[in-house]
């Protein structure tokens, strides 16, 4: 079918996406700006209704799906340009951009884990273990070798892929539950380990990691961007930004490949898959190494941006609020999970009144999404050629 | 059948235990290129697990498997796929969240060549090797099944019965095998859809002439129709073999399985 007019079909579609990503990026910071309980519930309330006209009207999806994909250079231009303005609306407040921050992290452990829990139905709630052992090894490496960050992160994440593959190899026998129990008995030695060690510090930590530096540019020092003076938080923000464009654009690229194909067919049906040619147990372990690889490097980022890391940091409810993420957002949708883990991160800190039922609110979470959309807010996308 | 050529396939005495049960006991059976074979026998006779010893999902407790002569006892189902063992499923088994067009891409798993790094670092080629088997996949939908062409974006479990089966077969012809395991393939088919089956199985031996199949049926209309040859077992042993004709003589078989108003 040809269009007949090109040049006004594309601004229309340049307009939706300017439409799209503006509300997204309002509805975030308004969501950052917001004081108070009642307020917050009021705009999750917007949320969600949005959220329901959006997913009745499938005529709506596909427009909004054609669209971006139409303007696919404008889409991308415009969101970053929408990120990269986000700290200096925040500069007044260095809290809300440690929140962004840690919701960035949450991204880039969430994202690990689809690889796992969404394309190949692993649940792995060993999260915590292998974003330790990344933090660790870059503690370590950095404080007693004296290596730059941007060094000390591939031996973070080779060394959580180790551990990974370490985990991964007796995972290939184990199915289901099991395997989740291994998981979760691999976090806990993990997590035993660092708090017993000689080497990590016990219970007390590691304190004193250095910034990292670019250029002879410590990220501990204040950010002047054209006229405007940043707190160092923004540094670390625009790090973490960059981390999340590249785990994503990695997500994207793996899942239309022959390898996220076989992750789904191993999800699907683990018998079919392995008739069909399919080395199960080498995909299985592959997922492991990747996601943990990319946990070892948020491990570093985490480290070096705190400053002080201590096994309190890496308990099994870090793994359960990943997994909840993944869970929410939508099994395999990179987009989901990215909504999932800012949604996630943002809502207790919103409600730190009710800071002891946090863990309640995410055991709800869960099982209201496994009861009611078990394909989470945002479903796997078909693969179009 | 063929003496001159050489078996496909070969079991020597196979045998498999579970516990106390012998759900295969010294069968021998052969299979050669070109050939398709009916197997039969009443419900628990072990046909399917023929099969999944064939396919290596079982390792036989006694006895051989020769595949072109070379003995695959031992060899996980992965690899005889890549040997060219390739085999659908009694209950459908399809990757059901996927489209149609991603399950027969999937057959074609071991011919492609990106690895995870290609589709990181060198995702152009990791794509494009995509889309080239997504290309032949729809060539062979579109040889096999125009209906299934034009759901190729809908998910496996959307199809109707009749065409998860086909589907299920197109994904095991894309692999290329030179054995076809079909098991139950008319299993809840009306007249009209197993009529199309057997003319689907004819289409197969039209596109690839050399290619073997096993069919596993009840329908004995189906077995009579398109087996050249075959094997009746019970409890696990052969107790009949030849032609649809000779078998239907065997007093053993009559016994067992087929009753005095099939044949």
């Amino acid at each position: 079918m040809k269009k007949s007019e090109p040049s006004f079909q594309c601004l229309k579609a340049w307009v939706l996406v300017f439409l799209g990503e503006a509300f997204g990026f309002f509805a975030l910071i308004l969501f950052l700006r917001v004081e108070g309980a009642l307020a917050t519930v009021l705009i999750l309330l917007g949320l969600g209704a949005c959220w329901v006209v959006y997913n009745r009207s499938s005529a709506f999806q596909n427009r909004m799906a054609s669209a971006f994909q139409e303007a696919k250079g404008f889409a991308g231009l415009l969101g970053l340009l929408f990120l990269v303005t986000i700290p200096f609306l925040l500069r007044d407040a260095p809290y809300l951009i440690h929140l962004c921050l840690t919701a960035g992290i949450y991204i880039m452990l969430a994202t690990g884990l689809n690889y796992q829990l969404g394309s190949t139905n692993i649940v792995n709630l060993a999260t915590a273990a292998s974003y330790g052992v990344g933090a660790y090894a870059s503690a370590l490496l950095s404080k007693h070798l004296g290596l730059p960050f941007w060094v000390v992160i591939f031996g973070a994440g080779g060394s959580a892929a180790f551990m990974g593959f370490l985990l991964g190899l007796p995972t290939t026998k184990t199915k289901d539950y099991y395997l989740s129990l291994v998981t979760i008995a691999f976090g806990l030695i993990i997590y035993l380990l660092l708090n017993n060690l000689q080497f990590t510090g016990g219970p007390n930590g590691l304190s004193d990691i250095p910034a990292p530096s670019l250029f002879g540019y410590s990220f501990k020092s204040e950010l002047h961007l054209f006229g405007f003076s940043l707190p160092f938080h923004a540094n670390y923000y625009y790090l973490v930004l960059f981390f999340v464009l590249l785990y994503t654009l990695v997500s994207h690229r793996l899942s239309f490949s022959r390898t996220g194909l076989t992750w789904n067919a191993i999800r699907e049906d683990e018998i079919a898959a392995r008739c069909a040619g399919i080395h199960v147990s080498n995909y299985k372990i592959l997922s492991f190494c990747i996601n943990c690889f990319m946990d070892g490097v948020t491990g570093a980022v985490y480290a070096h941006y705190i400053g002080f890391i201590s096994p309190e940091n890496f308990q099994f409810m870090l793994s359960v609020v990943v997994v909840t993420m993944v869970i929410l957002g939508g099994m395999d949708n990179v987009f989901g999970v990215i909504f999932g883990a800012v949604l996630l991160t943002l809502l207790p800190e919103k409600f730190r009144l009710f800071n002891e039922f946090r863990l309640l609110m995410f055991g709800v979470i869960v099982i209201a999404t496994l009861v009611f959309r078990p394909q989470g807010l945002f479903p796997q996308k078909l693969r179009r050629y | 059948m063929g003496s001159n050529l050489p078996y496909l396939l070969e079991t020597k005495d196979l045998t498999i235990r579970f516990g106390g049960l012998v759900a295969i006991k010294d069968l021998n059976a052969r299979i050669g290129q070109q050939e398709i074979l009916g197997l039969i026998g009443p419900n628990g006779s072990g046909k399917t697990t023929f099969l999944n010893l064939i396919t290596g999902i079982y390792k036989p407790t006694s006895g051989n498997i020769l595949f072109q002569g070379r003995s695959v006892v031992g060899v996980p189902p992965f690899r005889m796929l890549r040997k060219g063992v390739a085999r659908t499923f009694q209950n459908n088994r399809l990757f059901s969240n996927l489209s149609v067009l991603d399950n027969v891409i999937i057959g074609m798993h071991h011919k492609q060549r990106s690895q995870w790094y290609h589709a990181v670092f060198r995702s152009g080629f990791a794509r494009r090797e995509l889309r080239e088997a997504a290309q032949k996949a729809l060539n062979l939908l579109e040889f096999f099944s125009p209906d299934l062409v034009d759901g190729r974006y809908k998910k496996a479990i959307e199809l109707p019965q009749a065409h998860r089966r086909k589907l299920e077969i197109c994904r095991a012809l894309a692999s290329d095998p030179l054995l076809l395991l079909l098991d139950e393939p008319a299993a809840g088919m009306d007249p009209e859809e197993t009529r199309q089956l057997m003319e689907d199985i004819r289409k197969i031996q039209k596109r690839k002439p050399d290619i073997a199949i096993i069919v596993i049926e009840h329908d004995m209309n189906v077995i009579r129709i398109i087996a050249d040859r075959v094997i009746v077992i019970n409890h696990g042993q052969k107790i009949a073999e030849g032609s649809f004709a000779e078998i239907c003589q065997e007093p053993a078989v009559l016994e067992a399985y087929l009753g005095e108003e099939s044949c």
